[in-house]
């Protein structure tokens, strides 16, 4: 049994907060530049480079990538030999605090949605346990208001064929894409109970660009459903180009026989994902 | 695609005339930052703090930055999604307000309010927060402090740039 301290778990996270406000990924910043190449659209270009310009920005002068600096959205697995000797979602959300505080992050949460006064910093926490014996795997996405309000859910009918669920997720993607900041990622999920169709969603943003999935099948819907999406011409901010979205993640889980949820997640180009293992 | 520098608030209206959907413009000025919360005050008539201010000719931005740190004048400051205050931009357009910065798509209703009131939408970088701090040279509130981020500022621009994205003759730049 490994028990993880709070020193070594408290430094680890408060790392991984700021510098994912900071930083865009190395996949994402080498996807960008190979759109860059492929793009015939000369504002599409222009976009693309700009995307590339702020990143550099950001990494040098500590602004943040974006000034919705969101709400951080933790995934951690805990290994099965993992102990702790304090609450890992209470320091998740003490640490977050004290690092959008020093860092001079925005307040973007309302304490209480309907009277929204009290502006503050908040998180969300979902937690696994896996086989991995001794280890402690932290991931985040800090996502903004832009990205989550283009999520979608919906319950199909069981007898729903895949060319009616590919269409559907098209559907949704075109209409929700430019209300997010395209070239984006669209996460997918497919299956499971409703909660859990939208969180494997989410979950699959995880992923890497070029990442397939698993499962043959899956990896060619994957692609199909890039390739209809970046046909549609919106491009990079909606202002048209071959560039719309980046890639596409699906992820399933076993569903009830009645039922088919399908939920469908975008995550902008201020792509802000990081895991870390403890 | 042209290219234009534009000073705000405007001397003089003809000056959108010229201006078709895709141009490229940069805006050099004042410019009233705010978005939601204010947008739902002045539909609401909660005005008292904003009578003195003068919206004619101006250009508003749909925008709430992140605190400046020490050494700049003011944080992040990219654009958000504007589709969020089509249901209060003829309230906004009333006062005088001739150019509306923001990212995405906006409604119908809009591109016509556009028409009728001869004003433009623009799209600026999108999650480009950190490089659009460059073209910011002041900043200050102006009122609704108790909105926190969302409170109604002032920012002195130069040659901020942004892509006309609805025109004054109906012109949007989506299908």
């Amino acid at each position: 049994m490994r028990k993880i301290f709070k020193e070594e778990f408290v430094a680890a996270i408060k790392n991984l907060v700021s510098q994912t406000n900071y930083f865009l990924p190395e996949d994402i910043l080498k996807e960008i530049k190979n759109c860059i190449v492929q793009e015939t659209n000369e504002i599409a270009r222009d976009v693309l480079y700009k995307i590339l310009e702020n990143a550099s920005v950001a990494s040098l002068t500590k602004l943040p990538l974006c000034q919705d600096t969101g709400i951080p959205q933790f995934f951690l697995k805990i290994g099965k030999n993992t102990c702790f000797d304090f609450n890992p979602e209470e320091v998740l959300k003490e640490i977050t605090y004290e690092i959008y505080e020093k860092e001079r992050f925005r307040k973007s949460c309302v304490f209480d949605p309907i009277v929204r006064k009290h502006f503050s910093h908040c998180i969300t926490v979902y937690t696994e346990f896996y086989n991995e014996n001794e280890k402690c795997e932290v991931s985040v996405l800090i996502r903004g208001g832009g990205s989550e309000n283009s999520s979608y859910t919906t319950t199909l009918l069981p007898t729903t064929d895949v060319t009616e669920i590919v269409e559907k997720i098209v559907e949704v993607v075109l209409n929700k894409l430019v209300y997010n900041c395209p070239p984006a990622v669209v996460g997918v999920g497919i299956g499971g109970t409703v909660e859990q169709s939208l969180i494997i969603a989410k979950k699959s943003l995880l992923r890497k660009i070029g990442e397939r999935n698993k499962n043959i099948i899956y990896a060619e819907l994957e692609r199909q459903i890039k390739k209809q999406i970046n046909l549609s011409q919106i491009g990079p901010l909606g202002l048209g180009g071959n560039t719309s979205i980046l890639d596409v993640f699906v992820e399933t889980a076993p569903t009830h026989i009645a039922t088919l949820p399908v939920s469908v997640v975008l995550q902008c180009h201020s792509y802000r994902r990081e895991s870390i293992v403890i | 695609m042209k290219e234009y520098d534009i000073e705000i608030p405007l001397k003089n209206i003809e000056v959108l005339s010229k201006l078709r959907i895709r141009d490229k413009i940069y805006l050099t000025g004042e410019i009233f930052v705010f978005r939601d919360q204010v947008h739902k005050k002045i539909a609401n008539s909660e005005i008292d703090q904003i009578t003195k201010i003068n919206f004619y000719n101006s250009a508003i931005y749909y925008c709430a930055a992140t605190q400046a740190k020490e050494g700049f004048i003011i944080g992040s400051c990219g654009p958000t999604s504007a589709y969020r205050m089509d249901k209060y931009t003829e309230d906004i357009l009333k006062l005088g307000v001739k150019i509306m910065v923001g990212k995405g798509y906006r409604g119908q209703e809009v591109v016509s309010l556009c028409k009728k009131y001869k004003s433009i939408y623009c799209i600026t970088y999108g999650g480009c927060g950190a490089f659009l701090n460059r073209f910011v040279e002041e900043a200050k509130i102006l009122a609704y402090p108790e909105l926190s981020t969302e409170a109604l500022y002032m920012f002195k621009v130069k040659d901020f740039p942004c892509i006309v994205s609805v025109d004054i003759y109906g012109g949007k730049i989506w299908r």
